[in-house]
């Protein structure tokens, strides 16, 4: 087989993963697939009307605000979630089969990124309900989203591997999740604070991410180029990092397992 | 005694934390006050508008003595209270018995402008009898001016005001202690403009100008002039409204970020709590599953002691029967797997970074596999045979590639191999032709190949007609026979492992299976099958290999092995 094939074949077992993942998750129910983009829309009109109220000066525009963030947020911790648990989950597919273990990390992180597309669908419905007009910056957005997933993916790869061994980073993780969604500045204005924690938020990766979207979004202006390139080392270097990790445990993860 | 240090450290910092989070909610929990309905109005001349004056307290609100005051020109009082005197309304609440009093008061503006009303300090009652008296609380209201009241600029000795713009209808200015009338003049000239008294004394004196148009309608602009007293005591006194709004302001935020902070330090301290437990149980579980292994690896070195001699007997016999006329196919040399576990565990965090740093950690070596070494030529039907746990996988992994042994190594042409498995990865939440793709896919079967093959997937596995439906409502016999069919319609591969596979479904089937298996047997292709049932090595195998707790203990005739292992099974 030569590489290409090999790399098609890989690509084609990622697609049947994902599509598997996105069948699972509704298939007991009566709409079925139809509730990736009812779910996303309807737990955002719900979150629009309640905040809509909230932080009123501010913030103008507030639902669109915190929706930017609620999106890539659900992303990310969809992604590095669901990566976490992803090898244990696959241990018989593993064992049993001759694929690269990456193709199980990069099928959930894949995962996630199709649920974050069903979620721009609502988004857009929400965009065009407040009345946000369609800009040419708009267009910069899948550059973020590449440099998040990329982010995920180093964090998914590093998750996996942990996981394998202690099974607490599963719970460990999630109350590391909520403190992190606390500095991502994701339902607050940054302009209300001052000091260390600004300077946390404003170091926290997921934070660039979402305040870039917000800019293109909201202001219709791509984010300044210190913004852009804080974006793309963050992704980078944590794919690297989350990479390396992963390739040196292999060995071990299958041993363990 | 160290634990009961460090136990003391955790209790300390909790109730610490606590006291911070808790004295924060107590300074916020005082909260007799009172406030306006919105945080600033706008209306519009000569209509009726509302406003709404609140009094809030956290136990019941008892009572509350109201006094609004506004600028009697500007706003007409209209209604909800009771006029005082001009400019001056009062509103008494009592026996309340909520914790919030509210009441509506009607004006009608008069003069456009920017103007304040203000809640003068009130006392209130609250649920425990105490009278506490709230500070003093201002709104803006802004009144759009009419047509043609609007100014274009604004002298004061001569000299225009800083920052003239027509809305923005009040200004501050400095003038020198020498100066006791002001000369205010306005521009355009033809606008209607009264102005007020132009006498200065000491400190912030009101100079009003009111325009009007010609239907009427008046427009205000307000210019503060504060005449500096001497040189020596320059404390000034603000406009009260923007003192009212910037107090307003900073609390706000304070409040903001000390909850914001409150949350994280009480989340960081929950993190770090429990990051402590997990190392503290991961720890303790060590300790005991290094104990069990010790015990496992001091058996087995016995075992092997005992299968040494016994082993090479039967090898030297198996070599002296078989000289070799095909080539080899798989090489197994030396192989050993080794998996590294940690020994002597420490009791502390604090050691385990010690020890980490010093070097000082020492690893139990747990061996799956001991020096193993046997060759497949090409053709053969090799059974693996052995309990479970003896290491059968470990060297199926090897040789397909998925692991890597510590010692020794496997020479193999790893392109040609293909794993036989059952059913991998499917999903009984999917319907039976969803898992021929993904189940296809894991196996290495291309999107155009399952495409091809699907209508004779179906038919061998006998599904015709089932494969829109879940799998999850098939019979385990149905899974089967899908898998095997998904498995086993590929061209026969060169070297071809086989993991458990040879019992599936029912009876008729399963001589179909076993065809389909002979077939791709006999097609000249190496095949590996493991299995724990000594009858499919004897029917099937020409030669057979005995692992037993990582320890070859037999290679040679299946009948002779699988006797051996036979008899091995009764004694123990």
């Amino acid at each position: 087989m030569t590489k290409k094939e090999q790399w098609k074949q890989y690509i084609f077992v990622i697609k049947q993963l994902t599509s598997r993942e996105i069948k699972r998750k509704y298939a007991r129910s009566y709409l079925g697939i139809v509730w990736s983009v009812l779910n996303p829309l309807l737990s955002m009109a719900v979150i629009s009307l309640i905040f809509s109220q909230l932080f009123k000066r501010s913030i103008d525009n507030f639902p669109i605000y915190y929706l930017c963030g609620y999106i890539l947020w659900q992303m990310f911790t969809g992604a590095t979630n669901a990566a976490m648990t992803t090898l244990v989950d696959n241990k018989t597919l593993l064992i049993k089969v001759k694929l690269p273990m990456e193709i199980f990390v990069l099928a959930r992180v894949y995962t996630a990124l199709v649920n974050l597309g069903y979620s721009l669908v609502a988004f857009a419905v929400m965009l065009v309900v407040f009345g946000v007009r369609p800009s040419w910056a708009m267009l910069f957005a899948p550059v973020i989203v590449l440099f998040l997933l990329l982010f995920s993916l180093g964090m998914g790869y590093i998750l996996a591997t942990a996981y394998v061994f202690f099974g607490d980073v599963k719970h460990l993780y999630s109350v590391f999740l909520t403190l992190w969604m606390y500095c991502s500045a994701i339902f607050y204005p940054i302009d209300s604070l001052h000091g260390v924690i600004r300077m946390v938020i404003e170091m926290n990766p997921i934070f660039n991410y979402i305040d870039g979207l917000r800019q293109l979004i909201l202001y219709g202006s791509i984010p300044p180029a210190l913004e852009i390139v804080r974006m793309m080392l963050w992704g980078i270097i944590m794919y690297l990092f989350g990479y390396y990790v992963f390739r040196k445990n292999k060995n071990k993860v299958m041993q363990k397992i | 005694m160290r634990k009961f240090r460090n136990l003391r450290t955790v209790v300390f910092l909790a109730i610490f934390s606590a006291v911070i989070f808790f004295g924060r909610m107590d300074a916020r929990a005082e909260g007799e006050r009172v406030h306006f309905g919105s945080e600033w109005y706008q209306w519009k001349l000569n209509e009726i508008w509302n406003i709404g004056v609140y009094a809030e307290s956290e136990s019941n609100l008892q009572s509350a003595d109201m006094y609004i005051l506004y600028d009697a020109e500007m706003l007409e009082y209209y209604s909800g209270g009771e006029l005082v005197e001009p400019g001056k309304v009062h509103v008494y609440a009592s026996e309340v018995g909520q914790n919030t009093f509210m009441q509506m008061l009607q004006f009608i503006p008069r003069i456009a402008g920017n103007t304040l009303v203000t809640i003068e300090q009130t006392p209130i009652v609250n649920g425990n009898g105490e009278t506490i008296n709230t500070e003093s609380v201002s709104v803006g209201v802004n009144i759009p001016m009419a047509d043609g009241c609007a100014l274009s600029n604004i002298l004061v000795n001569g000299v225009p005001v800083e920052g003239f713009f027509a809305e923005n209808t009040g200004y501050f200015m400095e003038v020198e202690a020498d100066i006791a009338q002001a000369e205010v003049t306005v521009e355009p000239a033809d606008v209607r403009a009264e102005i007020s008294s132009t006498n200065l004394s000491v400190g912030i004196n009101e100079i009003k100008i009111t325009t009007t148009n010609q239907a009427g309608a008046r427009a205000r602009y307000v210019l503060y002039v504060n005449r500096l007293e001497s040189a020596s005591d320059d404390e000034e006194r603000q406009p009260s409204s923007s003192v009212v709004t910037a107090t307003e302001e900073t609390v706000d935020e304070v409040s903001f970020e000390t909850i914001l902070i409150c949350v994280l330090v009480v989340l960081v301290f929950d993190l770090v709590l429990v990051i402590a437990l997990c190392i503290r149980r991961w720890v303790i579980r060590r300790k005991k599953r290094l104990r069990r292994e010790r015990i496992q690896a001091a058996r087995r070195k016995q075992a092997r002691e005992i299968s040494a001699g016994e082993q090479e007997k039967v090898q030297e016999e198996f070599d002296e029967k078989n000289i070799d006329e095909k080539p080899l196919e798989i090489a197994v040399r030396n192989v050993t797997m080794e998996f590294k576990r940690e020994k002597d565990e420490a009791t502390s965090i604090k050691e385990l970074m010690i020890r980490t740093i010093k070097k000082q950690r020492s690893y139990e070596k747990f061996r799956a596999l001991d020096n193993v070494s046997f060759d497949i030529r090409q053709g053969e039907v090799v059974g693996i045979i052995g309990t479970n746990g003896s290491g059968k996988s470990t060297i199926l992994k090897i040789i397909s590639g998925a692991l890597a042994p510590t010692e020794g190594y496997v020479d193999v042409d790893r392109k040609k191999i293909q794993l036989l498995t059952l059913g991998t990865g499917f999903d009984f939440e999917l319907t039976g032709r969803e898992n021929v793709y993904l189940n296809g896919a894991i196996i290495g079967y291309t999107k155009e190949y399952i495409d091809e093959k699907y209508e004779d997937i179906v038919k061998f596995a006998e599904l015709e007609g089932f494969m829109e439906e879940k799998v999850r409502n098939y019979s385990s016999g149905m899974v089967s026979r899908l898998g095997f069919a998904i498995a086993t319609v590929r061209d026969t591969p060169e070297i071809l492992i086989l993991d458990e596979v040879l019992s599936v479904g029912d009876m008729f089937f399963r001589k179909k299976s076993e065809a389909r298996i002979k077939e791709m047997m006999h097609g000249g292709s190496t095949v590996l099958i493991v299995s724990h049932s000594t009858s499919v090595i004897r029917n099937n195998c020409t030669k057979a290999i005995w692992i037993e707790k990582g320890v070859m203990r037999a290679i040679g005739d299946p009948k002779e092995v699988c006797a051996a292992y036979e008899k091995m099974n009764e004694a123990g």
